[in-house]
């Protein structure tokens, strides 16, 4: 079946009752949320009601496609999941890419939207249209990968796509992730553990459809020229050489390298780290694309370690090999390739294992954590303990394993003295390792992030001026490059808002943020453009951002009635209190402040409430989200949300 | 004479691995004329002679030139000065 682009389908699928249903997307929505991340956050704002327990049968789980997914559009083959998430208790949307989405447009869906929870295991065959909710007992238990294999056997098709938990997923570890076309990671938040209340295993699609765009040639020649310029920027060939992890040198010689839960900044070995490590060394195998994707910035990588045992896996990313190796003190190479095997494998995010794990290492070393952690001795750099104890908590094994399954912000509850101090979190997630004491539009970004505090809704890249062309880009969004300084204050909240509009629009067509605020061939001009020619119309940049702004909104808005205020939006502990202890950037701290003034600007340039932080009834109406009007309105007499 | 420490990395035979050398340079030599006399006294073929200006990220005593007077940043002695083959990750 060929299906226009401008015609999307909700597939929805309630696991309490078995029953599946289609719906068609009113084509006016398409144009206000853009698609992906858009729809779905108005659909998670419409059906979740405030105050419901996230791995509860309340909550929904929805799979999204760009709009632009399965096309000939540059690097535009990313998922979104979205659902309340459990280590927050707020909005939670998470992006992925591999070969799922465009596989899901193929077989006539754009959305899921998984509702209720089965009472057994199940994993959910999508076949050209047909859908079928299966029996998932012989997979429960099992890992990601035996997962993705067993079900590929089982239907007789090499060629599926899957969205698999792993046991990380179906114990309920609240940093738990799902794992998508084998060896991506929809990460963060817990997505994997909400999949897992659900007792969904997988979801598998096959699909041999097409799609149809409005305008195709001038689609197609815009593509072509997109492609042409995202081959020729030079972060595109860093990224195809070394990966994301090819940035690790760079960032410690600046004195950003996270490191022992964030108490340093540099690491002695650092390079043994890098993307050019892993090459020079012979651990990388293969390199690979996502859909739609000539940027090949996916690794595989293979060793042999009588000590850690062999590893044939995807990655590591360079916020894995922070999390896993820098941050807890292990600069092995062989250690970071299994640690990160193990968590692809079990399905769980390396970031927060990371995190968690280097808060358990500090509390060890001052004491504070005995028992398993004295038997283990879990101090920075032991990565025996390190291997052990993710296994640990993927199966909640043991009251330590247990205890750190829970993320940071609630093991930190139960240990108590100054633990909460060193928990690298905010939310209730753990913060991805930019250091943000001395880059003032991440800090910001974080602060106000409404998954909690990591670079994966809003990436402030540019403010750091590396490149001619992320200058050129602060300079269009502030009149002046001068402010590509992540030191600076000024002009954080213009930085910050325009990547969030442009990050949201982004990820509603399906692009790579990756092509669009760290590379920037993609920009919003080209994206609207694109948009545009799909659906027949004319759609202006300015359109395109206010798209994206629109999703930005509802998103707040969600937690506003959840309860979240802007005493939420604030950074972990030690970003706002404890200087940066050397380098470059030594004595740098974001302090409650500085955080107040960033967050003054921000609030007024988006319209929203400055005591508060909940948008204003203007705002709402200047961005014709008159149905979120009614909630807010409440929200402002304490009627909803004020139980949280 | 005043001395700066160079460190180079990405330009040798492997890509992961920092060279370190100590070099006079004259009063008010900047990082310009530093970054072309390096490449004027290394072999063609060496990458370094032939990489673009634009490809490499400089750092001094950590951090990036265009926070400071960008190529026209004079150096002290003592100056730690990496140069590195740019890269992205996120």
């Amino acid at each position: 079946m060929i299906r226009n682009i401008s015609e999307q389908r909700i597939l929805n699928v309630d696991l309490t009752s078995g029953q599946t249903w289609v719906e068609d997307l009113p084509r006016e929505e398409l144009f206000r949320f853009l698609g992906g991340r858009g729809i779905a956050a108005k659909i998670l704002y419409q059906r979740v009601n405030a105050g419901i327990d996230p791995l509860g049968p309340e909550n929904v789980l929805i799979f999204s496609t760009g709009t632009l997914t399965g096309t000939s559009a540059p690097s535009s083959g990313r998922s979104s999941v979205t659902c309340k998430g459990p280590a927050t208790g707020l909005y939670l949307k998470v992006s992925v890419g591999g070969h799922l989405g465009a596989e899901l447009k193929y077989a006539g869906y754009d959305h899921i939207v998984f509702s209720g929870a089965s009472e057994r295991p199940v994993y959910l065959w999508i076949d050209d249209g047909q859908v079928e909710i299966r029996n998932a007992h012989h997979l429960w238990g099992k890992g990601t990968r035996e997962t993705d294999r067993l079900i590929k056997e089982g239907v007789g098709d090499e060629e599926v796509q899957t969205a698999v938990i792993g046991p990380g997923g179906e114990n309920k570890v609240l940093f738990a992730c799902i794992m998508v076309s084998l060896y991506n990671s929809a990460s963060r938040g817990g997505v994997g553990a909400v999949m897992g209340s659900k007792n969904l295993k997988a979801v598998a699609v096959r699909g041999h459809g097409g799609l149809r765009v409005a305008e195709g040639e001038a689609y197609f020649d815009l593509a072509t020229r997109m492609r042409q310029e995202l081959a020729e920027d030079a972060g595109t060939e860093s990224l195809y050489n070394w990966g994301t992890s090819g940035s690790i040198p760079g960032l410690n010689e600046m004195g950003m390298l996270a490191a022992y839960n964030f108490n340093q900044v540099t690491i002695e070995g650092a390079e043994r780290l890098s993307g050019q490590h892993l090459v020079d060394e012979g651990y990388l195998t293969g390199r690979e694309s996502c859909f739609s994707c000539s940027t090949a910035c996916h690794r595989y990588v293979r060793s042999k370690s009588e000590r850690y045992g062999d590893v044939n896996d995807s990655g590591p990313e360079l916020e894995t090999v922070m999390a896993l190796g820098a941050e807890c003190g292990i600069v092995e190479t062989e250690a970071v390739l299994k640690a990160n095997q193990l968590c692809n494998d079990y399905g769980l995010d390396t970031i927060s294992m990371g995190h968690v794990l280097s808060w358990a290492m500090e509390c060890y070393e001052k004491g504070l954590l005995k028992g398993e952690a004295e038997e283990l001795d879990l101090r920075f750099g032991n990565a025996d303990a390190q291997l052990e104890m993710i296994r640990r908590i993927a199966f909640r094994e043991g009251k330590l394993g247990d205890l750190l399954a829970n993320g940071t912000k609630r093991a930190a509850e139960e240990v108590g003295h100054d633990s909460w101090k060193w928990t690298i979190q905010a939310k209730g997630l753990e913060q991805s390792a930019v250091d943000t004491r001395a880059a003032k539009s991440y800090a910001l970004a974080f602060a106000v992030n409404p998954r909690g505090p990591d670079h994966l809704m809003t990436e402030t890249y540019a403010e750091f001026g590396f490149t001619e062309e992320s200058r050129a880009l602060i300079r269009k969004i502030t009149g002046d490059e001068r402010y590509a300084n992540p030191t600076l204050l000024d002009k954080r909240a213009e930085i910050v808002r325009w990547h969030e509009d442009c990050y949201a629009a982004s990820e509603a067509l399906g692009f790579c943020v990756f092509t669009s605020t760290a590379a920037f061939a993609v920009n919003p001009e080209n994206m609207a453009q694109l948009f545009g020619h799909a659906l027949g119309l004319e759609f202006s940049e300015e359109e395109l951002m206010l798209g994206g702004r629109r999703i930005v909104t509802v998103e707040r808005c969600f937690n506003a009635r959840e309860g979240a205020r802007r005493k939420d939006d604030h950074l972990p502990w030690r970003m706002m209190n404890e200087p940066v202890p050397e380098g470059p950037n030594q004595g740098m701290v974001t302090d409650r402040e500085m955080l107040d003034r960033l967050l003054d600007q921000y609030y007024e340039l988006h319209g929203w409430d400055p005591e508060t932080g909940i948008p204003k009834q203007k705002t709402l109406e200047a961005l014709s989200l008159l149905e979120l009007c009614g909630d807010v309105a409440q929200l402002r007499v304490g009627i909803v949300g004020s139980a949280n | 004479m005043p001395k700066v420490t160079l460190r180079l990395f990405g330009f040798g035979d492997r890509a992961d691995r920092f060279r370190e050398e100590t070099r006079a340079i004259t009063h008010g030599a900047t990082v310009r004329s530093v970054w072309e006399e390096l490449r004027t006294t290394t072999g063609q073929e060496e990458l370094l002679a032939r990489i673009d200006e634009g490809a490499v990220l400089v750092l001094i005593n950590g951090r990036p030139i265009h926070q400071l007077e960008d190529w026209q940043t004079v150096l002290d002695n003592g100056d730690k000065v990496t140069i590195l083959v740019k890269a992205f990750g996120g």
